[in-house]
């Protein structure tokens, strides 16, 4: 077995190993499902309430990806005008960060009451909780420039548009995949976050986090699981996703890509 | 076919930021269509000399002069320089498309032929070695078929032969389109087998303190090599060199 393979293999052995002992643990000490379910009780529990569950994960995928799909515009955009203005960028960032070291939790019952439209609301703070990432990195990305090169568009009277289009962007695109990787991650859990705020009470509340909230009403902690299972995997799927399209877009020239030898 | 300077700085000065001075009074006038090298020792100032040359940099004080021939100018810096997310051949035609050439790629892909490299012309940077990222730079500045063209230790990153194969076609571009160069290097013998004018300076601040007309066939060979004159004028440029470095000189 080749070394990739077995670093491959190596977190599934372990996944198993675990889920067995889990199941394990749960038959001998004989655990009724409200304390802890065992794995096959979850299974079970997903399998049985799949339409419901599977309608509220896209709900959360819906908001999830919108939010996203608008960091992404929003973050690279601010970037962009930061880029042209030194003065904009140090007048408005300081405002970024305050927004991004505000806790969501702590934000989204006050969104909630201004915006009338429980999705958009829910939408506008996983996107306050996703786009700074993007928008730091893609902004850090743009300032970076090799000063050699800035010199070599200079010398050969390069426009302040061929610089951005030549030079700067493309110096700036890994900078801008990291933080999309970060971001993606976090536009799942600002619509979760969010969702939970919103509880169980308002009439656009109905994507996982509502039902992981409903299910503790009534004690059914293996559905508890089988959501949060759920918001888990999309959480990975998106994070390698995100992987995935990074190493496409970088891997012809940028070291991070490179194959491990 | 000298004429007119192309370029000249007159007692020009160059202190940086919070630094002691780089150069000190420095005067040089580059005579179109000849071949000037610099050498002197690391930190003297050469690069800044060429920075200044390009227009890339200030003098603090007195004049640069730049011809209107000046402008088709070519620069290779001391590093490669070249952009990783393009391909070679990228890399050799941004100036031209900067500029908006029609043909950009076929011309920098002579240039690219001219220093040996047209097998790699769809290669990144990063698979390329630090010679060869060194010869893209080259082709970069031949490919826009410059009249003035200034090189930073073009060669240093290279062997024996490419380097000795590399000068000898330098020497004929020159020759054959009067190309008006000044070159730096640490080496001697490079300087003197290429040039017509071998510029020897000081410790930092960079002083200009011996300027040596080379005499030499206008086409040069391998044979120049075993010139008694080519060696002859090695040992000036040496010991002109030692004298600035504050050595005795030995001859
Ligand atoms: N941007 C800068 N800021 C401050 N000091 C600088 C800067 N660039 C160069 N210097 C200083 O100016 C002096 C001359 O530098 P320069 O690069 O021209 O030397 P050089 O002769 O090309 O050296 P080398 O042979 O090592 O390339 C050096 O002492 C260096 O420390
Ligand atoms: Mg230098």
């Amino acid at each position: 077995m080749s070394e990739r393979m077995r670093l491959a293999v190596m977190p599934l052995v372990m996944g198993v190993l675990a889920l067995a002992g889990w199941e394990a643990l749960v038959r001998i000490a004989d655990l009724p499902p409200y304390i802890l379910p065992a794995p096959s009780r979850i299974a079970e529990s997903l399998v049985e309430n799949w339409p419901s569950l599977a309608a509220s994960l896209g709900v959360t995928l819906r908001i999830t990806f919108a939010a996203l799909f608008a960091a992404i515009l929003g973050g690279l955009g601010l970037a962009l005008i930061f880029a042209q203005s030194r003065a904009l960028e140090a007048s408005l960032f300081p405002y970024a960060v305050i927004l991004q070291v505000t806790p969501m939790v702590a934000i989204a019952p006050l969104i909630l009451i201004y915006v009338p439209n429980t999705s958009a609301a829910l939408l506008l703070c996983a996107w306050i909780v996703a786009f700074f990432p993007i928008l730091s990195n893609t902004t850090a990305g743009l300032n970076a420039t090799d000063p050699n090169l800035l010199q070599l568009m200079q010398l050969y009277g390069a426009s302040r548009w061929q610089v951005l289009w030549h030079l700067r962007l493309p110096q700036a695109l890994p900078y801008f995949l990291a933080g999309l990787r970060i971001a993606g991650g976090l536009s799942l859990i600002g619509a979760v976050v969010a969702e939970f705020a919103a509880g169980t009470t308002s009439a656009g509340g109905s994507g996982l986090a509502f039902r992981i909230l409903e299910a503790s009403y009534r004690l059914d902690v293996p559905r508890m699981y089988a959501a949060l299972f759920l918001l888990s995997l999309s959480g990975i799927l998106i994070f390698a996703g995100i992987g995935v399209v990074s190493r496409l877009l970088l891997y012809p020239w940028h070291e991070s890509a490179k194959r491990p030898e | 076919m000298t004429g007119a300077a192309i370029v000249s700085l007159d007692r020009v000065g160059k202190v940086f930021e919070g630094g002691a001075a780089a150069l000190e009074a420095v005067s040089l006038a580059i005579a179109a269509g000849s071949f000037t090298s610099i050498v002197g020792p690391s930190g003297c100032g050469k690069s800044t000399i060429l920075r200044l040359m390009a227009g890339l940099a200030a003098p603090s004080s007195g004049r640069v002069v730049r011809s209107a021939q000046a402008a088709r100018l070519g620069f290779v810096f001391q590093e490669p320089t070249l952009m990783p997310w393009r391909r070679v051949l990228g890399n050799a035609a941004l100036p031209l498309r900067l500029q908006g050439v029609a043909d950009a790629d076929a011309r920098a892909l002579r240039a690219l032929g001219q220093v040996g490299l047209a097998e790699a012309a769809r290669l990144y940077p990063r698979q390329l070695s630090g010679g060869m990222k060194m010869r893209v730079s080259i082709a970069r500045a031949l490919a826009t078929t410059p009249s003035l063209l200034l090189m930073d230790e073009p060669f240093a990153a290279l062997d024996e032969i490419t380097r000795a194969r590399l000068g000898r076609d330098l020497r004929r571009l020159h020759h054959e389109t009067g190309l008006s160069t000044v070159f730096v290097t640490h080496s001697v013998y490079e300087s003197v087998f290429l040039s017509d004018r071998v510029v020897v300076m000081s410790p930092r601040p960079g002083r200009i303190v011996a300027d040596l007309a080379i005499a030499g066939p206008a086409l040069r060979d391998e044979g120049f090599r075993d010139d008694p004159a080519y060696h002859a004028q090695c040992r000036a440029v040496s010991a002109a060199l030692r004298v600035a470095m504050g050595e005795q000189a030995l001859v």
